[in-house]
């Protein structure tokens, strides 16, 4: 589902930070899902389409089935795509820090509107894609 | 298709449909919780194997024994909110004692198996540094501030999904027995939080 050679995906991690913010307020998950690892993109898709789920049962249907039928996904994410545009967000990203978490993985520490936030990385296929679950400290 | 290993947050309360669990097992009852069918019991078991040192885990399982410790600090910052929008339901305040447990037996798990939290902090309320866990709980106090109803419908919602995360932690994974035997218990615990809340929806509604 996802295509990780993407030119985006060989950027380095702290100019994805920035780049996925954009994408991900300007409704264009096509860029933001390119940027993640699938688990973290379905996980995104489930964090930030909450709000549109409690309120919308087809979206919600359609949600619960994205991993099974690529139609569902990609009304799912024509319908997030619109919710996060009406949000009219912009957030300004301050990046902090770039750790290096072994040799596989980095967090990046930056502020978003002022308050502290990390997104992790790991590293497939020489890409560096955001994953949720690359945050644990390893050697 | 890709499939993702687990389906987790929210959303699986969503898919299950608030409510829609039954409560099968609500027997571990030993707590003077003054709220109905003693939610707030569970007691977890302390990991018995804590000379494994870390070398019990893959990586994989190492990774969602830490995400889960973040996770577990969504349920305790939602329930202080909505406990302060609406103090005179004592279901939040009793739960959220609850939930600390769920962290501290999620924080001794990592500890057991060497995962590293040192760079976490348990203590800031509604702070989330993660930012799908930040809009998970701003959600879930934007759409609980609207009314009590609400705010008790987002605790049964947060305990759904509880379950479900905790079932794919102890079926999916294939965790060693100690880690599954802690996870049994909080989810245990999150089977009587659900009954607490949707007894409250009962007579709120």
């Amino acid at each position: 589902m996802v295509e990780y050679a993407t030119e985006d995906s060989f950027l380095q991690p702290e100019k994805i930070v920035n780049k996925y913010y954009k994408a991900l307020y300007g409704g264009d998950l096509h860029c933001v899902k390119s940027l993640m690892t699938w688990k973290s993109y379905t996980m995104m898709l489930e964090s930030f389409g909450l709000r549109l789920s409690l309120r919308d049962l087809s979206f919600k249907r359609q949600l619960e089935k994205i991993e099974e039928d690529a139609s569902l996904l990609q009304e799912v994410e024509k319908k997030l795509s619109s919710e996060l545009l009406l949000r009219n967000r912009s957030p300004e990203i301050n990046i902090q820090q770039i750790e290096p978490n072994g040799s596989e993985r980095k967090t990046v520490s930056y502020k978003e509107d002022g308050k502290a936030k990390k997104l992790y990385f790991s590293k497939k296929d020489d890409c560096w894609l955001i994953d949720y679950y690359a945050g644990r400290p390893v050697s | 298709m890709k499939k993702n290993s687990r389906r987790s947050f929210l959303v699986n309360s969503i898919f299950a449909g608030v409510g829609a669990i039954g409560l099968a097992s609500c027997s571990n009852d030993d707590s003077d919780a003054p709220i109905p069918q003693n939610p707030d019991t569970e007691n977890p078991q302390e990991p018995d194997n804590p000379d494994n040192g870390g070398s019990g885990l893959n990586e994989e399982q190492k990774d969602e024994l830490f995400f889960i410790y973040q996770e577990e600090k969504v349920a305790r910052d939602a329930y202080i909110t909505l406990g302060e929008m609406y103090p005179y339901e004592n279901t939040f305040a009793s739960i959220q004692l609850a939930e600390q447990r769920h962290i501290d037996s999620a924080r001794g798990l990592c500890e057991t198996y060497g995962v590293d939290i040192s760079g976490t902090d348990e203590g800031s309320v509604g702070n989330f540094v993660i930012d799908v866990l930040q809009e998970l709980y701003n959600t879930v106090i934007e759409e609980g501030s609207n009314s009590l109803l609400d705010a008790l419908k987002m605790g049964e919602l947060i305990e759904v999904t509880d379950i479900k995360d905790l079932d794919h932690a102890i079926n999916d994974l294939g965790m060693p027995d100690d880690v599954v035997r802690v996870y049994e218990s909080l989810r245990e615990g999150s089977y009587n939080h659900l009954e607490a809340f949707q007894q409250a929806i009962s007579k709120e509604s």
